[in-house]
């Protein structure tokens, strides 16, 4: 069954590497967002079954706008992959406690990726 | 009486267990060729079975590298997409820093260009490292890269430097790409990176040059 993954990152080569890993290995239709503020508005009108975040970004950085999507009783459900190129053991523990669900680094493996993205669509 | 039927039942039963026994022996050869035979083939399809391990092996190795290939076509098709998009100066070096982070992994590199009056090279664009840092490149690693046009990826050494990349225009060299360390999750460059840097070395520097100075008058 296809799901919605909403992609969030200010890097469009980012985006377009995340789109294409994921357009190639699994059958989930995408959307984006370019900053922190976009996201958590497209993930209330949207309702994504899962979100792919950078941290560094304009506006709300990830660690915020995770808060914020786990803060809306709308949001508060969806799974959050953080994926930056934050790989601190201080960021990790950030992103956790900004209620994150995973967390991956960048330049992100595209197994990696798909294996995370399958368990939390397809229960694999 | 008795004792005559007694005895013809004897001789009747006789002749019946060696018929059987004549039965079973023809059974028991019989079977024996029959194991012969099955082992004879049991051979031939270990043979066989030898034979599809070691074809499936070198299939597991040919989707493997074609595997390889197809990833590392697709990082230069990301960084040629995002290239094609550049726009004006500050566009093309964001690309480049985005290209650096996102697809190779390192935070830290600088741009250099070629000033024609000294033919030496000037940092023109950092992020991650200091003013001092790339001069204190230019001066070393970087410079030499840019008369030679051979890039360079240190292992080690004093520069700090992970990779170092000429730019080039028509052949000749109008930039070098610097890139510091990786980002502390990158252990090393893969292949792929190699492939990127060097798609980059003949590509961005025509684009740099094309969309960002196009009205000033460069001697190459």
């Amino acid at each position: 069954m296809r799901k919605k993954i909403l992609l969030v990152d200010d890097s469009s080569t980012s985006l377009m590497m995340h789109s294409m890993i994921l357009n190639k290995h699994t059958n989930h239709d995408l959307m984006t967002a370019s900053d922190g503020e976009e996201a958590v508005r497209k993930a209330e009108e949207e309702s994504p079954d899962l979100i792919l975040m950078d941290i560094v970004m304009p506006k709300k950085n990830g660690f915020e706008t995770c808060r914020e999507i786990r803060g809306n009783k709308k949001t508060a459900h969806i799974p959050v992959i953080l994926v930056t190129t934050r790989g601190e053991e201080q960021c990790v523990e950030a992103g956790f406690e900004s209620g994150c669900s995973d967390y991956i680094t960048k330049p992100v493996n595209a197994q990696e990726l798909v294996l995370l993205v399958q368990s939390y669509l397809e229960g694999k | 009486m008795q004792r005559d039927v007694h005895q013809k039942n004897h001789k009747d039963n006789l002749l019946q267990v060696s018929q059987e026994n004549i039965t079973l022996k023809a059974r028991i050869r019989s079977l024996e060729e029959s194991l012969q035979f099955s082992r004879g083939e049991r051979v031939a399809l270990e043979l066989k079975l030898n034979h599809l391990r070691s074809n499936r092996h070198e299939a597991d190795a040919r989707v493997a590298e074609l595997t390889k290939s197809c990833d590392e076509l697709e990082a230069v098709i990301m960084t040629a997409i995002r290239l094609i998009a550049v726009w004006d100066r500050e566009d093309a070096v964001h690309a480049l820093q985005d290209i650096v982070a996102n697809v190779i992994g390192s935070e830290e590199m600088a741009l250099f260009e070629m000033r024609t009056e000294s033919c030496g090279f000037e940092a023109t664009a950092w992020c991650g490292v200091s003013e001092e840092q790339c001069a204190e490149a230019a001066k070393g690693l970087v410079g030499k890269v840019g008369r030679n046009g051979t890039a360079v990826f240190p292992r080690s050494g004093d520069s700090g430097i992970t990779a170092c990349v000429p730019l080039r225009m028509n052949h000749h060299v109008i930039g070098v790409l610097a890139i510091f360390s990786l980002l502390p999750q990158k252990m090393r460059l893969e292949h792929s990176d190699l492939v990127v840097m060097r798609f980059l070395e003949h590509h961005a520097g025509k684009l740099l040059m094309a969309r960002l100075q196009p009205g000033e008058d460069r001697h190459i």
